[in-house]
């Protein structure tokens, strides 16, 4: 009788440990696949001739062929301009909106919220229809008031620019402001002991202390331009360049040349790792907060006269960047042809009956999008759980490296990364290609970051008492987490599962290259409606969006009225 | 790579050797015994999904017993499809409507479709199906240029592609459908140069076109006024768009327009083989051909065939410059690609 | 040469520990040379200790010293790099067994509480009795019964979030107790609260285990508190146990320099045996001192350097010098009068001392000669 008890005890050890043991490997192995096989083979693709030899000829065409290399040329010169007018742009806001005493600081907070809100192939869309050189809204009424044939032609580079700046600021701008607001106000009060006007104490002792967050995020908005694509395709088409995106597009479509492509994506991924690597490096050990953050009750710098000034400036920056885009989608997409004028007779409900209207592709497309950012926040957040229990409460050896992997799909431009999941699920054994199972592996591995630094971030406010208090009362591990650590985590996960739910519901730049024919989300139907010329039905779809969006940015906000990311 | 071409031609040559020994014309009788057989068609194109009704109701009067299955999807997307389907070795459409001469060519080649000869091609225009019966046009469109009536006072729009081109008037005022988009688009732009000449590709970039993907987003940025003419988009749609009160007018070039084409064709491994045919057949009688225009607002390829869409004049009034598909596939592929070197892209 | 020294405390530890098993009294947790390291850092560093059943033990330390880790090992979430971990006999831990802690019938009260703040105070301590699938009823009065023990009953209903700190406590405390565990670990339980909750509390505890009887290991940093709580007192530092003994013997028999350092306050002088008076009284030179007659717990004290402990509060100052005792002649260098006793550092030849007496004894003024006697007893002979 003892003697079965003991060996059913250590049976019943041995299976514990097991079960821990094969969640966590398999948590682990899944992880490393979704990362690294898709990357595997983009440069092994890259590397491959036609008979399967090794070959650097890809590469070397990528550097020597005109069209790929001004492609090449054309992104890194996009990427450093956004770069360089998103921190003009949002410098002065974010420390305007974090030390001043300026009017209206936490309707700034909330708009440029939306403006992060609006992807880039939505914003687009107004801005081709407001700064189209000839019937462009704005460019019509400056010929037609002042005699000017066009203020701005957006079919350019610079219209390219434009559109990405007022996109991605917000990613610098939240970077700062969270920055600032966690800066100590003694050290400009020292500042101002010294003799130095307030505000320039201020801007003098403010700036070189968050240089760090300001590099980090700079270095994520060069690597978000350099991965668009829904705006350099709407616009460089017309305009007539390539970017590295629409050109890896462009080798996609029939017949495809994939090694091209892989040998494309290469230098992507490449100017990814060296910005993360640039990032780890000027971060040091700090962290670098992404998305939300606490307001400060630090105490704000009276810049007098100058606050007018500065409300001005943001409220011009959230004019371009929030209202206008804004207003002239839900214009569109009231209009029956949007190229002619505003009158009762072109104004329309029909754009948003597309909706229901199962001869477009608008109904599945809104399935599919939910379906598949449902399923990926799941996904993302199951894994989430496992991976941050294992990173923050094992001493696992290796925990740095399973971090790394975690994030560092966060940053990777999703054409490039699309490529891989394409030629490597497009045939047997893993021919996943055209099947939904693809989009939620790829959005997956695409978007695990966000649930993985979300719940990181809720799991480390979290004590580890918890848990053990119920080893301690008799439950098993597994049982630990599920009834006592999940539920307590709820906050948490919710808001990672609302997060990942978010942004995957917007995301283009990889299902431009993973959907079929009927597994069109909304974001490729909004694109192939910009391709088609009817941007009516593209601005409905893209209110819907937008609104959807808006929503779940709003819940996320409602659960966790902290609601952070930290890189 | 010259080998592979060789072994190309050479598969080709067996390919077009096996259908022409078949070539015995069935008649639609005996296609209808077996056809009722196999119940339905499945057949999927671009026509929009009510007028396929009407179709099918016509036919279904003369032929009852088949159920037409309709799938609507434009060109790329369909190719993307039926690409996808035989990969994994699958044919579910026995019947399918193409804009695009380049895929059509390419599943000849690869032996991906029947040869379903057509009785009275005689009475068809020239350069609108293949010889063997691999292909035929069902419906056709002319290229037709358009220009707003908005911007350009109707005394002042061009006349022909040649000033067009080289008028400093019209620069930064053409908006087309990007030639390497697809057949129509390249057809039009073979259009041009044989009207002007190649040296109009050295001064292509300085012409300021704008480009776009699609015939419909072509005829979107004229309605709009973004650029006030094209020198050729799909003539049905510019129909229609003019007809639902678009502020836009037709040109009828003086050096012609090109003729696109909507190409019927039914995969060898077809499931429901005779019911296609008969389909098939049946949409090129005279019958069907009239259905079509009224319907959808195609031209017909058959020149006995009276009706025009929307009591356009005939096609026998315009200047029709036809170019065949294998000619629009090689040479117009090919201008297409050295439009697009030209403008920068 | 520290090392060495540790290494021999260490083997005092061993031995006192053996002695200190009660007769009669079945052991009920053995850590056997246990060792836990993380990398390259030796938390825990071949600990051994005995627990007798109904005895109540304190690990007390600086931060850092290893005593939760240890506590961790007992508890089944660290698996020991070498030694082993008994209850009742079974070997419950080892570097190849390791019984996960839900089968180790021992409980824990925690330094956060952890009181889950999703359930109900009568559903935090349903859980585990959930876990071991009693019924409703049973349950009902189990839980009714542990928070009684802590007079936590008319808080059942309650979430957490409702209750203050001292309340969760309790709960924490009702909580392990429910499980009727043969041991109870307590991890710095009363380090957040504060101090006059704190003082509090620790008689409250110690009154309810003497009350149950129950087996217990506690881990603080507070050495009035382990005082107050322990039977005996395990003081850790650099993960090792270096003395182990009823809160007297640690207070006036400290073996190492360091216990007498960290329970309360010591005078530690250097010096030299240079003979002895009797079998345990040394003679011991200290430089500017001079001789001392001091106390030795142990033969092997008798060592050419040597280290000698004066509590502060076991000298008395006087005018005239007291027979029988050592004798040292100095001058008030600083004096501090809080209340009941006044505090004084005596500066004798340049080293300083500092003596607590009585305020009521005697009232020396700052600059006075003053005589500091104490007797060889209450002079003790550390290791060195």
């Amino acid at each position: 009788m003892a003697m079965r008890a003991a060996i059913a005890r250590a049976f019943e050890e041995l299976r514990q440990e097991w079960l821990r043991s094969i969640i966590v490997g398999i948590a682990i192995l899944i992880v490393g696949w979704l990362v690294f096989y898709p990357l595997g083979i983009i440069f092994e693709m890259g590397l491959r001739a036609e008979g399967g030899s090794l070959t650097f000829a890809h590469y070397q065409r990528v550097l020597t062929e005109p069209g790929l290399v001004s492609a090449l040329v054309n992104s890194i010169i996009i990427s450093v301009a956004t770069t360089a007018f998103a921190l003009v742009l949002a410098l002065p806001m974010a420390w305007a909106v974090a030390r001043t005493n300026m009017p209206g600081r936490q309707f700034v907070r909330v708009s440029v919220l939306v403006a992060f809100v609006v992807p880039n192939f939505i914003s687009v869309i107004a801005w081709i229809l407001l700064l189209g050189p000839n019937a462009g809204l704005i460019n019509v009424f400056v010929r037609e008031t002042f005699g000017i044939a066009r203020l701005f032609n957006i079919y350019s580079m610079e219209g390219l620019v434009l559109v990405l700046t007022l996109s991605f600021y917000p990613l610098i701008f939240f970077a700062a402001t969270a920055a600032l607001d966690n800066m100590d106000p003694s050290y400009e009060e020292a500042a101002q002991m010294v003799g130095a006007p307030a505000w320039r104490a201020s801007m003098g002792i403010a700036l070189p202390l968050v240089l760090p967050a300001i590099v980090a995020s700079s270095v994520f908005v060069f690597l978000e331009a350099m991965g668009a694509f829904g705006a350099p395709a709407a616009i460089g088409h017309g305009a007539r360049f390539h970017t590295l995106t629409t050109e890896i597009y462009e080798l996609f479509s029939y017949p495809p040349r994939f090694e091209l492509a892989a040998a494309a994506a290469a230098p992507i991924i490449g100017f990814t790792i060296l910005g993360l690597i640039l990032q780890r490096w000027v971060l040091g050990g700090r962290r670098f907060n992404v998305i939300g953050g606490k307001s400060s009750a630090a105490r704000a710098v009276d810049i007098g006269w100058r606050r007018w000034l500065a409300f001005g400036y943001c409220m011009a920056v959230i004019f371009a960047s929030v209202i206008l885009p804004l207003l002239i989608l839900l214009r569109t997409s009231l209009l029956s042809r949007w190229g002619l004028p505003i009158s009762w007779q072109n104004l329309t409900l029909k754009n948003y009956a597309a909706f229901a209207d199962t001869s477009t592709i608008v109904p599945a497309a809104l399935l599919n999008s939910t379906l598949v950012s449902a399923v990926t926040a799941s996904a993302c957040v199951v894994l989430a759980l496992i991976i941050v229990w294992i990173v923050e409460r094992t001493r696992l050896p290796g925990r740095g490296l399973l971090t790394f992997t975690s994030t560092v799909t966060f940053a990777f431009p999703g054409v490039a990364l699309a490529v891989g999941f394409v030629i490597g699920y497009g045939g047997p054994p893993l021919a996943l290609f055209g099947t939904i199972w693809l989009f939620f592996i790829a959005f997956t591995a695409h978007r695990f970051p966000f649930a993985f630094m979300f719940m990181r971030n809720s799991i480390k406010q979290l004590s580890s008492e918890m848990e053990e208090a119920a080893r301690v009362s008799g439950a098993s591990w597994l049982r630990s987490v599920v009834s006592i650590s999940a539920p307590l985590l709820k906050s948490g996960i919710v808001a990672a599962w609302m997060i990942v739910f978010a942004v995957t519901l917007r995301e283009l730049s990889m299902a431009i290259l993973l959907y079929v024919p009927g597994m069109e989300t909304l974001p490729v139907a909004i694109y192939s409606f910009i391709d088609n010329g009817t941007f009516e039905i593209a601005a409905a779809v893209s209110v819907v969006l937008i609104l959807l969006s808006i929503a779940s940015m709003l819940i996320l906000r409602w659960i966790t009225g902290k609601a952070q990311m930290e890189l | 790579m010259r080998l592979r071409l060789l072994i190309c031609l050479a598969g080709m040559a067996i390919c077009v050797g096996a259908a022409s020994a078949q070539t015995a014309v069935q008649s639609m009788d005996e296609l209808y015994a077996a056809a009722k057989k196999e119940g339905q068609v499945v057949f999927g194109g671009a026509i929009k999904a009510e007028h396929v009704t009407k179709l099918a109701a016509a036919f279904n009067k003369r032929y009852p017993g088949i159920a037409v299955k309709y799938t609507r999807r434009s060109t790329e997307p369909m190719v993307q499809l039926i690409e996808a389907e035989r990969r994994a070795n699958r044919v579910s459409f026995d019947l399918l409507n193409l804009t695009e001469p380049g895929d059509v060519v390419r599943w000849m080649k690869q032996a991906f479709l029947a040869a379903v000869p057509l009785p009275d091609t005689d009475k068809m225009l020239p350069a609108t199906f293949d010889s063997n019966g691999f292909y035929a046009a069902i419906s056709v469109t002319p290229m037709l240029g358009i220009y707003n009536t908005r911007v350009i006072k109707p005394g002042e729009a061009p006349k022909s592609l040649k000033a067009l081109v080289s008028d400093p008037k019209w620069k930064g005022k053409v908006a087309i459908s990007r030639p390497t988009r697809g057949g129509t688009s390249s057809g039009a732009l073979m259009n041009v140069i044989e009207a002007v000449g190649r040296d109009f590709l050295k001064t292509a970039r300085e012409r300021d076109i704008l480009l776009t993907r699609g015939n419909e987003a072509a005829i979107n940025a004229v309605v709009s006024g973004e650029r006030p003419v094209s020198w050729g988009v799909s003539g049905y749609r510019a129909i229609e768009a003019r007809a639902g009160g678009s502020p836009i007018e037709i040109i009828v070039w003086e050096e012609g327009v090109a003729l696109a084409q909507f190409i019927g064709v039914i995969p060898a491994k077809a499931p429901h083989p005779n019911a296609a045919r008969l389909f098939y057949r049946w949409l090129m009688t005279p019958e069907g051909q009239e259905l079509l225009v009224t319907n959808a607002n195609f031209y017909s390829p058959r020149k006995d065939v009276a009706v025009t869409p929307l009591k356009q004049p005939p096609l026998s009034a315009l200047k029709i410059n036809s170019f065949s598909n294998e000619k629009v596939v090689g040479e117009g592929h090919a201008l297409a690609v050295e439009f697009d070197k030209a403008v920068g892209l | 040469m520290r090392l060495d020294r540790l290494g021999g405390a260490f083997d005092d530890a061993v031995i006192g520990t053996k002695r200190h098993v009660r007769p009669g009294l079945m052991a009920k947790l053995e850590i056997d040379d246990v060792t836990m390291s993380f990398g390259d850092v030796v938390a825990v560093d071949r600990a051994s200790l005995t627990v007798a059943d109904g005895e109540t033990v304190v690990l007390l330390g600086p931060s850092g010293c290893g005593k939760t880790t240890l506590l961790r090992l007992i508890a089944g979430f660290y698996r020991p790099t070498s030694g082993a971990i008994r209850i009742n006999g079974k070997t419950v831990a080892s570097p190849t067994l390791m019984v996960p802690p839900e089968k180790r019938t021992l409980s824990m009260v925690f330094q956060s509480y952890a009181v889950w703040p999703h359930k109900t105070v009568f559903e935090n301590l349903a859980y585990g009795l959930r876990l071991r699938r009693l019924d409703a009823k049973t349950i009902a009065s189990k839980v009714a019964e542990a928070l009684a023990t802590v007079r936590m009953d008319s808080y059942a209903a309650r979430y957490p979030s409702e209750l203050s700190g001292g309340q969760q406590q309790r709960v924490a405390v009702a909580r392990a107790l429910v499980l009727e565990p043969e041991i109870l670990l307590f991890d710095e339980p009363l380090s957040n609260l504060d101090a006059s909750l704190r003082e509090h509390m620790r008689f409250e505890i110690k009154a309810l285990l003497g009350k149950l009887g129950i087996t217990a290991i506690y881990v603080t940093h507070d050495q009035n508190e382990a005082m107050v709580i322990a039977d005996r007192v395990a003081v850790m530092n650099r993960g090792r146990i270096e003395q182990i003994g009823s809160p007297e013997d640690i207070y006036y028999r400290s073996k190492t320099d360091f216990v007498a350092q960290f329970i309360g306050l010591a005078n530690v002088l250097d010096g030299e045996v240079v003979g002895a008076t009797a079998p345990n009284h040394l003679k011991v030179r200290v430089e500017r001192i001079g001789e001392l007659v001091a106390c030795a717990t142990s033969p092997s004290d008798a060592a050419r350097a040597a280290r000698v402990l004066i509590r502060p509060e076991q000298m008395e100052l006087t005018a005239t010098p007291k027979p029988g005792m050592n004798t040292l002649k100095g001058r008030v260098a600083r004096r501090s009068f809080v209340g009941a006793q006044t505090d004084y550092v005596i500066d004798v030849n340049g080293v300083a001392l500092r003596v607590i007496s009585p305020s009521r004894n005697a009232d020396f003024q700052l600059s006075q000669d003053v005589l500091v006697n104490f007797a060889p007893a209450d002079c003790l002979l550390l290791g060195v």
